[in-house]
């Protein structure tokens, strides 16, 4: 009986070769995409699962109200939980890297080449670090390699770039220009799918030399670098532990802050996709995206289902026949149902033979688009196979059911009796599904255009500075950052091609941090964005003062110790109760800083990206000029855009002199800020593929169902001809009924995409407006491409002989 | 074999009823040759898909092989139909994408034979209706005459007790017709029942009783052999 089955099914294949390639191309598209974005998502939903403790693994996590949220911690929590609550925790981990982006490694072999390079992976962590993760030790003893001072772990790959095939165990290298170090194991390269990367790991006894983990001043309570992660006992409920942060803070935190401060426990898998906090160790993704792409794959899968179902229905009097026959001879309807539905998984597993070449050609795209780096090697995995295995059957079994019970109901009388040419059940059903079809499509090219329009806007947007021409480079732990700060800065002004030189510790547009002040004529602590700056930061990013002025040299009291100057913006202007006239002269209170004076106030400006709301904020020169060195993270050079090169050869030839030990190296602010929009700039580019992708699968199914039209129109084509009908006219009769779904569609999609890209869109705090441009956009397309795809076969109809059609029946 | 009482068809569409059959009386026992004879629309398909379990009657009683089937289910009738009755029809009704080894094995299948019982059935027929070179042709690389043997084939193959013709030989040349009515002929003396629907009065003389139908009535049977069958 299968073979039978089998073997009708291939000949009916073989037999109508335009039907069946639109069937299983269309098939394999969608399958090719719905298997390229799930390998998408499974990869998204595996970050940190590979720790064997993973489910125990939590981040903690600082809230201080109302403005930091805070993915790291001060020095001591760690082994104070520890001391705390050992009932409830069984290790910790701290990571620490200075908060810079990158830090300099030197390798200087006694008869060899020297490596100088600027490393961005490079973490402190404690001993216990192979104690709560499983990232694999190579070579080395796990219990000893990260106990001592001066010991570092570098991943395969960091060893083979720095010491080749030589033995890296026991090598010696300088970090920062000062501290050398010795090799003590090596680690496996990070896994892709964790939330952070590293290629180096210094053991945190190293910290003691450079007084961190001392008191920190006094400090050690408040400022908060550590990212801590801890493993909960077996059978700890985390919601138990949590309930005695409160009193852990008041016992311990800073007391500025300890009112204000809220510690919670993040699960370390939740943290990929879930967490956007301040000062994350790694950029992570977002789990809308997973959801959205989620979405986009099952569309596009049901638009290859629709096609299938359309196809199969519209085709079936060639099949009513042999249905008849079949229930003459005694077949049951559910045999005939089963018949059915086998061919349409025989069709679904065709596509999906398919597929798999077209996914292992299309793969390396889509890890460029969403920088992953997926490899093929998931083909011998079994669940890869038990889902594919699960698609074959879901789409045979969907898309072919209707099918299968519509054929089978035929009435052999009937269908034998030759009245199959006025089926018309099925037509409004297929009807219904093209407008499916159509509105999907219009949907994701009115998303696409919208993702687009934001992005542009999010690159575009007013920051309330000049994020153009300004190049920043990294200088802290250099001399420029510390002693030989303004003699630098004076050399750099006299240069040709620099317009302005500033300093600050954030990379602005992108990122703050907090701090606890009292402002006068209030009586608590209030956490608020701080950035500490250098003289005229203000003027190097063109911002617009509307009371007082810059920080400048020209005051000495700017930079001097005691009572310290701040410039505040706009909100903070209206947190105070105060205005322009009464602002300058008050008095703000800084945990750190001391008593200062408001000396300027500028218009509002989007200090970290555009998804978040703009609060008061504070630009402060650092009184301590001990801890001003360390705040001097980035020079923020503005530059002529005219001549950038020379500019650039000039800060390169003065900063070699300042600092020969270190690689020259150095970003743009406006390449930083945009790059935060990386996402965004990913889904753009993926929409647009899927919904080509989409559009293209609907198409084939137009294009099938309209050579079927034609094809039962022939002799009605054939009538009108004789009686004088134009091919125009013929060719308008043919494509009109199509049109008039696809208008119905864009009439279902405009809504659908208004409210679905809304509610987008209401993720950010600026956001493009929607205007009319994106639908008529997707209209015209729709409706030019979709004509396009009929009218090639309401032509051909059109332009037949009709005597020959005439013969047709 | 088969009695009919009283039979009537009518058909509905939405504003026109129109009675196709209207109390058909008729009795066909084991070993006849019936021909049902009559103009365009007096009801003989219908009566012929009645008689075949394809289509319920609206009214009246229909016996088959001692079963009152007039109320029976699709799939009750399905089960009698495949046990009892082949079909022969004027436009063959092969399947085009099946062989001609398939088509006539197409039966059998559905009876639930096995693999190499079908294979000796199927042969032995298709020896027996002479197109044993053709077995795994397709219907299109057939000739209309041998398109009919295997359709022919095909409503032997699982021995019936009954064979119903439409018009076998409605869309053969007369050479071709009197080959397929002579393989009736032989099979209704191999004892198998035939009841066939026919234009020709030629043919209809094949039979050893003729029903005349018009609009929806018996109006005469001729009857031959009347003491063979003692009716």
């Amino acid at each position: 009986m299968l073979k039978n089955y089998f073997f009708i099914a291939l000949r009916n294949i073989f037999k109508y070769k335009i039907y069946s390639l639109i069937n299983i191309v269309g098939l394999a598209v969608g399958i090719t995409c719905t298997i390229l974005i799930l390998l998408y998502v499974t990869d998204e939903i595996s970050f940190d699962k590979f720790h064997s403790k993973a489910d125990r693994i939590y981040r903690v996590i600082e809230y201080i109200d109302p403005a930091e949220r805070s993915s790291s911690l001060p020095f001591p929590t760690s082994e104070a939980m520890l001391t705390d609550f050992p009932n409830y925790i069984e290790n910790s981990v701290r990571f620490f890297n200075f908060q810079t982006s990158t830090l300099t490694i030197e390798y200087a072999p006694e008869n060899g080449q020297r490596l100088l390079f600027n490393e961005p992976h490079i973490f402190f962590a404690d001993s216990t670090f192979f104690k709560v993760f499983d990232f694999k030790l190579l070579q080395g003893n796990p219990n000893e390699v990260l106990n001592k001072p001066d010991l570092v772990l570098v991943t395969k790959s960091t060893a083979q770039k720095y010491f080749g095939n030589d033995d890296p165990v026991g090598k010696r290298i300088r970090f920062e220009g000062q501290t050398e170090l010795t090799v003590a194991g090596v680690l496996e390269d990070t896994p892709s799918n964790s939330h952070f990367k590293f290629d180096f790991i210094i053991s945190f006894a190293t910290l003691d030399q450079f007084g961190f983990t001392g008191n920190n001043g006094g400090f050690n309570w408040y400022w908060n670098p550590c990212w801590t992660y801890i493993t909960l006992k077996e059978g700890v409920n985390p919601k138990t532990l949590q309930d005695q942060f409160p009193d852990f803070v008041q016992k311990y935190f800073h007391p500025a802050i300890k009112d204000l401060t809220r510690l919670e426990l993040q699960p370390l898998t939740d943290i990929h996709l879930y967490s956007n906090l301040d000062y994350e160790i790694a950029a992570n993704s977002d789990v809308t995206l997973v959801y959205i792409f989620g979405i986009i794959a099952v569309f596009i899968l049901a638009i290859a289902g629709i096609n299938f179902i359309n196809l199969s229905t519209a085709r079936s009097m060639k099949r009513a026949r042999e249905v008849g026959v079949r229930k003459v001879m005694g077949a049951l309807p559910q045999q005939l149902i089963g018949q059915f539905l086998a061919e349409s998984v025989l069709f679904s597993l065709i596509a999906i033979l398919l597929a798999i070449p077209f996914v292992y050609l299309f793969l390396p795209g889509l890890n460029a688009l969403a920088a992953k780096q997926i490899s093929f090697t998931f083909i011998t995995s079994g669940v890869f196979w038990a889902a594919l295995f699960s698609i074959v059957v879901l789409v045979g079994l969907v898309g072919g059911i209707y099918p299968a019970l519509f054929l089978s109901s035929f009435q052999p009388v009937k269908v034998l009796a030759g009245k199959v040419g006025k089926l018309g059940s099925g037509a409004m059903l297929r009807k219904l599904l093209v407008v499916a079809q159509f509105a999907i499509s219009g949907i994701l090219i009115i998303g696409t255009i919208i993702t687009y329009n934001q992005l542009n806007h999010l690159r575009s947007a007013n920051l309330g500075f000049d994020k153009d021409q300004v190049l920043l480079l990294p200088i802290q732990r250099t001399p420029i950052g510390g002693q030989q700060y303004y003699q630098f800065v004076d050399r750099m002004k006299n240069s040709e091609n620099i317009i302005q030189v500033s300093a600050g510790n954030m990379v602005m547009g992108t990122e703050t941090q907090t701090a606890s002040y009292i402002i006068e004529g209030k009586d608590k602590e209030i956490m608020m964005s701080t950035y500490f700056v250098e003289p005229d930061f203000g003027k190097t990013l063109g911002m617009e003062f509307i009371a007082g002025r810059d920080f400048s040299t020209e005051f000495a009291s700017d930079t001097a110790s005691g009572i310290g100057g701040v410039i505040i913006n706009e909100s903070f202007l209206k947190l105070a109760g105060w205005n322009t006239d009464n602002a300058l002269g008050k008095r703000v209170t800084g945990t750190l800083e001391g008593e200062m004076r408001v000396i300027g106030v500028v218009k509002d400006f989007h200090y970290t990206s555009l998804r978040q709301p703009v609060a008061p904020f504070l630009f402060v020169i650092n009184p301590n000029s001990q801890a001003r060195q360390f705040f001097r993270s980035f020079a923020y050079i503005r530059i002529k855009g005219n001549n950038y090169k020379n500019a650039i050869a000039n800060i390169e030839s003065i900063f070699k002199d300042y600092v020969p030990n270190r690689p020259f190296e150095y970003s743009f602010l406006d390449e930083k800020i945009n790059s935060q929009y990386k996402g965004e700039d990913s889904l753009g580019k993926i929409a647009t593929v899927f919904s080509l992708m989409a559009i293209f699968v609907a198409c084939l199914g137009l294009f099938g169902l309209s050579s079927f039209t034609a094809e039962q129109r022939t002799k009605e084509i054939g009538i009108r001809k004789v009686v004088g009908a134009s091919v125009g006219t013929i060719v308008m009769l043919l494509s009109k009924q199509f049109l008039i779904l696809v208008a119905v569609a864009n009439l279902i999609a405009w809504p659908s995409a208004f409210y679905l890209m809304n509610l987008w869109l209401s993720n950010f705090q600026t956001r493009t407006s929607i205007d009319l441009l994106p639908f008529i956009t997707a209209a015209v397309f729709t409706f030019v491409i979709a004509f396009a795809t009929m009218s090639f076969q309401a032509i051909k109809a059109a332009q037949a002989n009709p005597v020959k059609s005439l013969k047709y029946e | 074999m088969i009695r009919t009482v009283d039979l009537v068809k009518v058909y509905r569409t939405e504003d026109v009823e129109t009675t196709a059959l209207n109390k058909v009386n008729i009795d066909i026992k084991k070993g006849e040759f019936v021909s049902i004879m009559g103009p365009s629309g007096c009801g003989k398909s219908t009566l012929l898909n009645i008689l075949g379990l394809l289509d319920n009657p609206n009214g009246g009683e229909f016996h088959f092989l001692d079963h009152e089937v007039s109320k029976y289910s699709e799939r009750q009738r399905a089960q009698l139909r495949k046990e009892n009755i082949g079909f022969v029809f004027q436009s063959f009704n092969l399947i085009d994408e099946l062989t001609v080894f398939e088509n006539v094995e197409l039966p059998l299948l559905y009876l639930g034979y096995s693999s190499s019982e079908r294979k000796d059935k199927v042969n032995a027929v298709l020896e027996r209706m002479e197109i044993m070179h053709r077995t795994s042709h397709f219907p299109q690389q057939l000739s209309g005459g041998q398109q009919q043997r295997v359709a022919v084939a095909r409503a032997i193959v699982s021995n019936p007790k009954i064979i119903l013709a439409d018009e076998p030989t409605g869309n053969l040349d007369s050479e071709r017709g009197d080959e397929v009515m002579s393989l009736l002929t032989s099979l209704n003396e191999q004892g198998t029942t035939i009841v066939m629907v026919t234009h020709s009065p030629t043919y209809a003389e094949y039979g050893n009783r003729v029903i005349h139908l018009f609009d929806g009535h018996v109006v005469t049977e001729n009857i031959k052999d009347k003491e063979k069958f003692h009716v």
